[in-house]
């Protein structure tokens, strides 16, 4: 058979299966984390299972591992189907998943001993850096090239946002990863104090704007259309939006660093900015969720559908708890506070990981030759797992949050502190107790999750799909 | 030039691509390329899904 | 330029994608950069001693930031809990920042000769002895761990190149600086003189 004339689905299951396999692998070292919390000597006082060293493990699995394999699986999928050719380049399009498994393997071997940059979610040193951008170049010849080798006229609105994604990314990890290596193991940031901070929370809050949003949005402007059988509800709304909300994410980061030494300018240009972004946020979420106008009754029965919608309203609530916690007034009470990790996890479980397992359950039969999964009913429990999970974590987090900043701020009459730090550390320990249930049951849909897939991929053998001829 | 004048330019050009975004988008001429643009995902390959595609 | 090229050709949206994401971070961080407020050193602050910075880079290894900040926000509960705010100009010698983003752990900008040196060594041994409500985890690997006095010279060579301030003798008496001391020694050091150095002091 012509090989350019059956899309490429080999690196998307490859990706679509790994998405999973490090789903499982964060979301466990998340577990376990947040139970060192409560139990700190659950770190067997080894340098390796500590939680200063894992928690970067965590974060790095989840966002890069789980998150990135499922951008670069339905990424590399809607290319495909919505140019209407083959993905470019077999060969490099192998290279970036192995690349990338490559990357996750180093960084799970790398930050347990130890070997960190320091900086959030760009912990990764040098040399796995300069990886990073080697297979991050060629994810963009392969997706790029894909692009102008359309066989239609138009760019659907999903590619603008993978493409957006995908050179943002690329511009954020060069700059805030420039380092001088003193060591294969070790190196200094060439920047220092107020700039490296402010250089870090631009790529950090970007990160999460591009990588945990963006791409999403791409995912989410193919798949749910897809699976409620309707078109995009306003596709000029789509397009006002995107670009509203790629300029006005890249000014929010400051608001990371409110009431800091960085410059007064600086933090109101972050606040101002990170308001304005709750316009083009709801944008988007308005347009996944009225995508279903005329179809609610979908939600009865298919569970995909639910975990997609579900997703975009934790993307609503997110994007407007996120914008309120930038008010400096808000800030200077939720900051520092486990308020904070609330607010990521209502967006990284409720948003990125359900808007994910909803895609990777309509996209994983369309790979292996199937109607369906194997069990309609499983996807159904994961669903409620998740959204139970979710709202423990959350809620925990919010009250853990506001009392440790109610607590923070308490003096007595005399002017005296009401509190030592100890005694607040103290009083969170139930709400720790309460997220370490939340975190298991949303895991347990995982596992839910994991079995449903394997019985899914290992019944029939897939089969090269013919590329489609444009309408 | 004052960096104030600058900062006026800038706010005053982004303001213009805004506005212009918004009328290119919602102009008349770009609906049939929008509506063409908005029914790509719904091209079925060889795959039906479990609940049957509805007639667009 | 017509509008409707820009979705059909991908190199023009490509191009107006790079615009469009550049304008924000150029703008916040361009001046910054040149700003003396954010990168000169306030009076007193010098670059971290060779023990000092061997201590800093086992406090970054260790990923203590995750559960520390180094930054007294200007409200009165934190300067009555922590001390003075802490101002941009104690920060310029910090590859990486420490701001940090969650206080699991208290902040420790000012934590300087709060606690004596055995305070410290056996709070990091086993957290619980001393604090029996912490969940801090116990660091007594540190204790067994010798600092490498041979890469000590190379980390000061290049900070030298990136442009902090260590003279010729500071570089050559580094290694024998550090020289027999444990990773334990190196970070106590560090913690002990953090915001020391800054002249007014409440």
């Amino acid at each position: 058979m012509d090989t350019t004339a059956t899309y490429n689905d080999t690196v998307v299951r490859q990706f679509t299966i790994m998405t999973v396999v490090w789903g499982i692998v964060g979301m466990l070292v998340g577990v376990l984390i947040a139970a060192q919390l409560m139990w700190p000597q659950l770190n067997f006082d080894l340098p390796f299972l500590t939680y200063s060293r894992l928690r970067p493990l965590h974060t790095n699995a989840v966002i890069f591992a789980f998150g990135g394999s499922a951008l670069f699986a339905t990424s590399y999928y809607v290319v495909q189907r919505t140019c209407h050719v083959r993905l470019a380049f077999n060969k490099l399009a192998a290279f970036t998943f192995w690349g990338w498994q490559a990357i996750i393997v180093l960084a799970a071997v790398t930050l347990p001993l130890g070997i960190t940059q320091g900086k959030e979610y760009a912990e990764l040193e040098w040399p796995i850096d300069l990886l990073i951008a080697v297979v991050w170049v060629a994810y963009a010849v392969v997706f790029f090239s894909t692009i102008g080798m359309r066989r239609i006229k138009h760019i659907y609105v999903a590619n603008w946002f993978y493409g957006a994604f995908i050179i943002t990314v690329a511009v954020l990890h060069i700059f805030n990863n420039l380092a001088v290596p003193v060591s294969l193991t070790k190196s200094y940031t060439i920047y220092t104090g107020v700039v490296d901070g402010m250089m870090q929370w631009w790529y950090g809050h970007n990160a999460v704007g591009f990588f945990l949003t963006a791409g999403f949005l791409g995912m989410m402007y193919y798949f749910v259309p897809k699976q409620a059988g309707r078109p995009v509800y306003s596709y000029r709304l789509s397009v006002v939006h995107f670009w509203s909300l790629i300029a006005v994410y890249m000014w929010a980061g400051p608001h990371h660093l409110h009431y800091t030494s960085l410059p007064d300018w600086a933090q109101t240009l972050g606040m101002v900015f990170s308001i304005v972004l709750l316009a083009p946020s709801w944008g988007g979420m308005i347009n996944g969720i009225m995508t279903l106008s005329g179809a609610w009754h979908k939600l009865r029965s298919d569970p995909i559908l639910k975990f997609m919608i579900v997703a975009l309203s934790f993307y609503g609530m997110s994007t407007f708890e996120g914008p309120m916690m930038s008010i400096k007034t808000v800030n200077a009470l939720s900051h520092y506070t486990e308020w904070t990790i609330g607010h990521v996890h209502s967006g990284a479980l409720g948003w990125v990981a359900m808007m994910t397992i909803g895609s990777v359950y309509s996209l994983l039969p369309r790979l292996y030759n199937r109607d369906s999964m194997h069990s309609i009913k499983l996807i159904d429990a994961h669903f409620w797992t998740s959204t139970i999970g979710v709202v423990l974590y959350a809620v925990s987090m919010w009250v853990a949050g506001i009392g440790e900043g109610l607590m923070s701020r308490a003096v007595n009459a005399d002017g005296t502190l009401t509190y030592a730090f100890i005694e607040i550390l103290a009083s969170k320990y139930p709400y720790y107790g309460m997220r370490l249930v939340g975190g298991l049951v949303f895991f347990s849909g995982m596992i839910i999750m994991a079995y449903n897939v394997w019985r899914t991929v290992s019944e029939k053998k897939p089969v090269p799909v013919a590329v489609m001829d444009p309408a | 030039m004052d960096v104030n004048d600058f900062r006026g330019l800038l706010t005053a050009v982004t303001l213009f691509a805004f506005v212009g975004l918004w009328i290119w988008a919602w102009s008349s001429r770009r609906k049939a390329d929008f509506d063409a643009s908005a029914a790509l995902p719904l091209e079925e390959d060889n795959y039906m899904p479990n609940n049957e595609r509805e007639n667009i | 330029m017509r509008h409707e090229t820009i979705e059909k050709s991908i190199n023009l949206m490509m191009v107006l994608i790079v615009l469009a994401i550049s304008i924000g971070g150029f703008v916040e961080l361009i001046p910054l950069m040149l700003s003396s407020d954010a990168t000169e050193p306030d009076e007193g602050i010098a670059p971290y001693s060779a023990l000092r910075l061997a201590g800093r880079d086992v406090y970054v290894r260790e990923g203590c930031y995750n559960c520390h900040s180094q930054m007294i926000r200007p409200f009165r509960s934190e300067t009555e809990r922590y001390g003075p705010y802490t101002t941009a100009g104690e920060t310029v010698y910090d590859r990486p920042f420490q701001f940090g983003s969650k206080r699991t752990g208290p902040d420790l900008a000012r934590v300087g000769g709060r606690y004596s040196d055995d305070w410290q060594r056996l709070h990091l041994i086993d957290p619980r002895a001393l604090v029996p409500e912490s969940n801090m985890p116990g660091y007594p690997w540190l204790a067994q761990n010798m600092v490498d006095p041979d890469l000590i010279t190379i980390k000061l060579r290049t900070l030298k190149m990136l442009g902090d301030p260590y003279t010729d003798e500071q570089i050559a008496a580094a290694s024998s600086e550090v020289e027999g001391k444990t990773e334990m020694d190196a970070v106590i050091a560090y913690l002990q003189e953090l915001g020391t150095n800054r002249s007014a002091r409440r």
